[in-house]
């Protein structure tokens, strides 16, 4: 229980600094605000031992996020919130005879969604360029079903996740900026089945809730949970008010407790955003 | 945009090294894919000791015969050669264009199936049936004993059992056939159970395999039985199993045995408790093993022999064919007693 303690408040410092660090920036400037829908293709690799030796992988168009950022004199507020859902799979889908009949394997299925929010204090600027650094809180469900013969089983890796970020932004011109981001975690509280469906037995034995599965979670540091993001955005502004995006972005964890599980997805984003 | 472009492709492939951000993956080749079961067995079978099973030397039996030149039939052959020396039903696999393959030998040569056949049951024995869903049959049995099949415990919640209950309010006795259960979740048997049960009672402990040593264990998890619902039935009640008493079906006889108005009348059950697991090779081709030992109230590893009945008892093909289950007949005189 100590650890979990000691995350949420090392959390809640956070948020709070990051809320007076508003509040104070605010009070004499106007605000700029960006809304942005992103819709992308996005490629997912996956390798958790505890249920297969083999690395599934899949892509899919099926990858939303929205995005809201709130400029300040000094810094900027963003929120983040992206699902994407993919078909994957590790070996081939064989099929075989059962009992009713043929009977064919399917492809597992991986779902993903992360909320985060940022707060990243400007700490240089020149004509062209700006520089940000801050923290980030992000919470992510990464869940795989694997349909492997006649029954299923639920992988997941559940991470909250204070990090540490760097913003880049360099206006080419008038009209186009780049964006290039990057963050690692520094302290993570991770959730994840210890052993493939005995696990899903005891939750279902005690009660499926979600509240249980984080309770079963352990802190992690770098040692044994490292992830990066990288990002890289270019924008066109077509109006004041409107603009579109072209992003890449890197998305990578892994986690080694019990046995390994690594995700590693590489994300093709097109946006349109808002200002306002 | 020149730079921009250079680092896309630098990401893009820094991405694509796996070497650096996954672990190493068997290969798929017949030496890859027998490697690669025999070692999820080694790591997270449950149960090699309670089967008397010495793996390593199964493997130098074995791997020997496994080469890159094996095809795909020689393959399993080899493997199930292999694993038919675990004899666990929980034991499977499903290959290419083969049929299911199961681990224990009664169930893939079903020598004793025909030694319980429910449709005499229930034309001969049951009177004022109801069938739900094809897995729960019940009725009443010599007029005086409340009767409940068990066929399968998978699927939704058994929402049928309060009212079951107390349909048989007045009854003497219950009898509860466990035979021929194929199993499911075992949480279904336990809700049927609490109705039969009264102060809570541990009725059995599971332990998952986490690694390479005989040892290697993660803690145990504690399952108990007590009463729920809104009534318990509490007179005596028979408990019928037979070989084919299966998985979920024995963990719910687990819950039973520790009520202190149950008797079990039959054969030994499967010997198949532990949660049955599905790993996969290379090839594509997937397996079952066993995952986790349990180990019964009283102390005892049921895993192999199965749990045995407090009175042995079994059907003939004789008395079959005559219209007749002495098993069940031997229950309801032991209610009348």
């Amino acid at each position: 229980m100590k650890p979990l303690i000691f995350s949420l408040a090392a959390m809640i410092i956070l948020m709070s600094s990051a809320k007076v660090w508003s509040q104070i920036s605010t009070i004499d400037q106007g605000l700029k605000n960006k809304l942005q829908l992103y819709w992308g293709y996005h490629l997912t690799k996956s390798h958790d031992l505890i249920f297969s030796p083999m690395i599934y992988s899949g892509n899919t168009a099926v990858a939303l996020s929205l995005e809201y950022e709130r400029g300040t004199p000094h810094g900027l507020h963003q929120i983040r919130l992206a699902y994407d859902k993919t078909n994957v799979s590790g070996t081939p889908l064989i099929s075989w005879e059962a009992f009713e009949g043929t009977r064919m394997r399917q492809p597992g299925e991986a779902l993903q969604l992360n909320i985060s929010y940022a707060y990243l204090h400007q700490f240089f600027s020149s004509e062209d360029f700006q520089f940000y650094l801050g923290g980030l809180l992000e919470a992510r469900i990464h869940h795989t079903s694997y349909y492997l013969g006649i029954s299923e089983e639920e992988g997941y890796v559940l991470s909250n996740s204070l990090n540490t970020s760097l913003q880049v932004d360099y206006r080419l011109n008038e009209k186009n900026t780049v964006r290039a981001s990057f963050y690692i975690p520094v302290l993570s509280w991770i959730s994840r089945p210890e052993y493939a469906i005995v696990d899903n037995e005891e939750i279902q034995h005690e009660g499926s809730d979600l509240a249980f599965v984080y309770q079963q979670g352990k802190l992690a540091s770098w040692g044994t949970y490292r992830a990066l993001n990288c990002a890289l955005a270019f924008t066109h502004s077509v109006s004041s008010a409107v603009n579109l995006s072209f992003r890449y972005q890197l998305d990578y964890f892994r986690y080694t407790e019990p046995l390994k599980a690594s995700v590693l997805r590489n994300y093709w984003d097109v946006g349109v955003g808002f200002n306002f | 945009m020149k730079y921009l472009l250079n680092m896309i492709f630098f990401l893009t492939v820094l991405s694509s090294c796996e070497d650096l951000l996954f672990e190493e993956v068997p290969t798929n080749d017949p030496e890859g894919n027998f490697e690669s079961l025999w070692t999820t067995f080694q790591e997270r079978y449950a149960v090699f000791e309670a089967r008397n099973v010495d793996w390593q030397e199964l493997f130098e039996q074995f791997r020997p015969q496994v080469n890159i030149n094996t095809s795909d039939d020689e393959l399993f052959q080899i493997i199930t050669e292999m694993l038919s020396h675990l004899d666990d039903a929980h034991v499977s696999l499903m290959a290419e264009n083969k049929p299911f393959w199961r681990g224990h030998q009664e169930f893939r040569e079903q020598t004793h199936n025909l030694l319980f056949d429910f449709g005499v049951v229930w034309e001969n024995y049951l009177t004022q049936p109801v069938n739900v869903n094809n897995q729960y049959f019940y009725g009443t049995v010599a007029n005086d004993f409340g009767y409940l099949w068990i066929n399968h415990l998978g699927g939704d919640e058994p929402g049928f059992i309060d009212e079951m209950i107390a349909s048989m309010s007045n009854k003497k006795g219950m009898i509860i056939d466990l035979r021929h259960n194929t199993g499911g979740d075992f949480t279904n048997g336990e809700a049927i159970v609490s109705r039969f049960a009264g102060q809570r009672s541990l009725a059995f402990s599971g332990q998952p395999k986490n690694g390479p040593g005989p040892a290697d264990f993660g803690p145990a998890t504690d399952y108990f039985i007590e009463a729920q619902g809104p009534a318990q039935f509490s007179k005596p009640v028979i408990v019928l199993t037979d070989r084919y008493t299966l998985s979920a079906g024995e963990s719910t006889l687990l819950f039973l045995r520790v009520l202190p108005n149950v008797t079990v009348i039959g054969e030994p059950t499967a010997g198949a408790m532990g949660e049955r697991i599905e790993k996969e090779m290379p090839n594509g081709w997937v397996y079952s093993i066993t995952g986790q030992l349990i180990t019964a109230a009283d102390g005892n590893v049921y895993e192999g022999p199965g749990i045995p009945p407090d009175i042995q008892a079994s059907n003939t093909f004789e008395g079959l064919a005559d219209g007749k289950d002495e098993v069940l007949e031997l229950a309801i005189d032991y209610l009348k007693e």
